[in-house]
């Protein structure tokens, strides 16, 4: 059986090995620190080839007039902020003014549209199926809701003092801590793959 | 030098017409949406970049190494091995040379998949059994049972026994393991079976859950936008 990519597989187990035991065994972490410093700089250096890569995209796109104007505006933007930002320092006016008065807005209105999109997708579970768990899911909802603050100016303390409480720190704290076990369990078991080399994500 | 008022003024007329767009998406997609949204990406992108340049590629790869060629006293092996694994990794910009840079990958996979296996354990798995160990309310049942509020004491113990019963009942629901029986199809546990229905009920709640406090933020989102469109045009018509 001829192994598939034997020189990648060995460096993804013995690096992932040494970082983990590090953990465990302090006399190898000041090895695992030096090692997670390559990788920060090394995650850096990735980031900045997708956006290579994203640039290299939209110029395609706009070489081959093809959505032109969105991608040259996504150049555009990229290749000011990118200058602004790194010549004159993230904390400058100018890198300032384009945080606060261009990205945190279509930020925030983008998580304002998401609540909507969310009310009308409950809605839509609510109208097309009447199964136990939508009917379920749907009560919690609305009694969550009820209780989350006053209604039209009317406090309903039995909501926010009794049945809010109760939802948020009985019934949905345990299965919650059931789910991250469960997410836990799921991380190892996925980590421990990579590490004996029965999951190969990086390439050929 | 443009004035700083001028500046802020422009600022707050330009945010004002992206809340605008974006918010409009709510009547359907459109052109302009699409625009504003790709403006958003590229100067996130543009600023996710220059950050990771600024605070870790220059002082940890560029600086140290233009230490190391002007001959001043730092780790050279560690330099070494930082300037070999970027040059590494900087082979995938082309589709020809990527296959060298898939060590490198495979390195950030190896240690991401530690870190997380190391994260899950002593961030996630200890902490959540420690606490569910303590699901009863030990103290609390005791100071209620010599105080003589049985009521209270009996109210603990339930739930106590809901809160473990949702974490058990919510493991069970994702446990697929089923017996094998010859040639009929294999069978889940019953006991698994009943759990794994009462752990579906309590996910449920326990999304609406998430659910309601998504929504909430968004509509905290929502109420800020409107106050800030509100207040930028009542300033901008000189109303008070």
């Amino acid at each position: 059986m001829k192994l598939r990519a034997p020189i990648s597989t060995a460096v993804a187990i013995s690096f992932g090995l040494l970082v983990l035991l590090g953990i465990f065994i302090p006399d190898l972490a000041d090895f695992r620190n030096r090692i997670l410093n390559w990788a920060m700089l090394l995650a850096a250096l990735a980031l900045l080839l997708g956006l290579f890569n994203l640039a290299q995209v939209h110029w395609q796109r706009v070489r081959g007039r093809e959505a032109t104007v969105y991608s040259a505006a996504l150049l555009v933007t990229m290749a000011i902020t990118f200058a602004v930002t790194l010549l004159q320092g993230s904390d400058s006016a100018n890198a300032e003014w384009i945080f606060n008065y261009v990205v945190v807005p279509i930020e925030t209105s983008l998580m304002a549209v998401l609540a909507i999109s969310l009310t009308l997708a409950a809605a839509r579970v609510f109208q097309q199926r009447t199964e136990l768990m939508n009917m379920v899911f749907i009560v919690t909802l609305l009694l969550l809701l009820v209780g989350a603050g006053p209604l039209f100016g009317v406090e309903l303390p039995y909501f926010t003092r009794v049945i809010n409480p109760y939802i948020n720190n009985v019934l949905a704290l345990g299965a919650m801590r059931g789910l991250l076990i469960g997410v836990a369990l799921g991380t190892i078991t996925t980590g421990v793959r990579i590490l004996i080399g029965a999951d190969r994500p990086y390439g050929a | 030098m443009i004035p700083a008022e001028l500046l802020i003024q422009a600022g707050l007329l330009v945010a004002a017409a992206l809340t605008l767009v974006t918010l409009s998406y709510i009547f359907g997609d459109h052109p302009v949406f699409r625009f504003v949204l790709h403006i958003f990406i590229g100067a996130a992108a543009g600023y996710a970049g220059a950050i990771a340049v600024q605070d870790v590629i220059l002082p940890q790869l560029v600086f140290p190494a233009i230490e190391l060629a002007s001959g001043g006293n730092v780790d050279v092996v560690d330099i070494g091995m930082r300037v070999g694994l970027s040059a590494l990794l900087l082979t995938k910009l082309s589709p020809r040379t990527a296959r060298f840079g898939n060590p490198v990958t495979a390195m950030l996979v190896g240690v991401g998949a530690a870190l997380a296996i190391g994260g899950a354990i002593q961030g996630t798995l200890l902490p959540q059994i420690n606490t569910s160990a303590q699901i009863f309310d030990v103290a609390g049942f005791d100071l209620a049972l010599q105080g003589g509020y049985y009521g209270e004491s009996l109210q603990i113990i339930l739930q106590g026994m809901l809160a473990l019963l949702a974490m058990v009942s919510t493991l069970a629901y994702f446990h697929f393991g089923a017996e094998a029986r010859g040639k009929q199809a294999p069978l889940r546990n019953v006991l698994v079976d009943v759990l794994a229905w009462a752990g579906s009920v309590f996910i449920a709640i326990t999304l609406a859950t998430l659910f309601s406090g998504v929504l909430l933020s968004g509509m905290g989102a929502l109420t800020e936008r409107l106050d800030f469109l509100y207040s930028t045009i009542s300033a901008l018509l000189g109303m008070p």
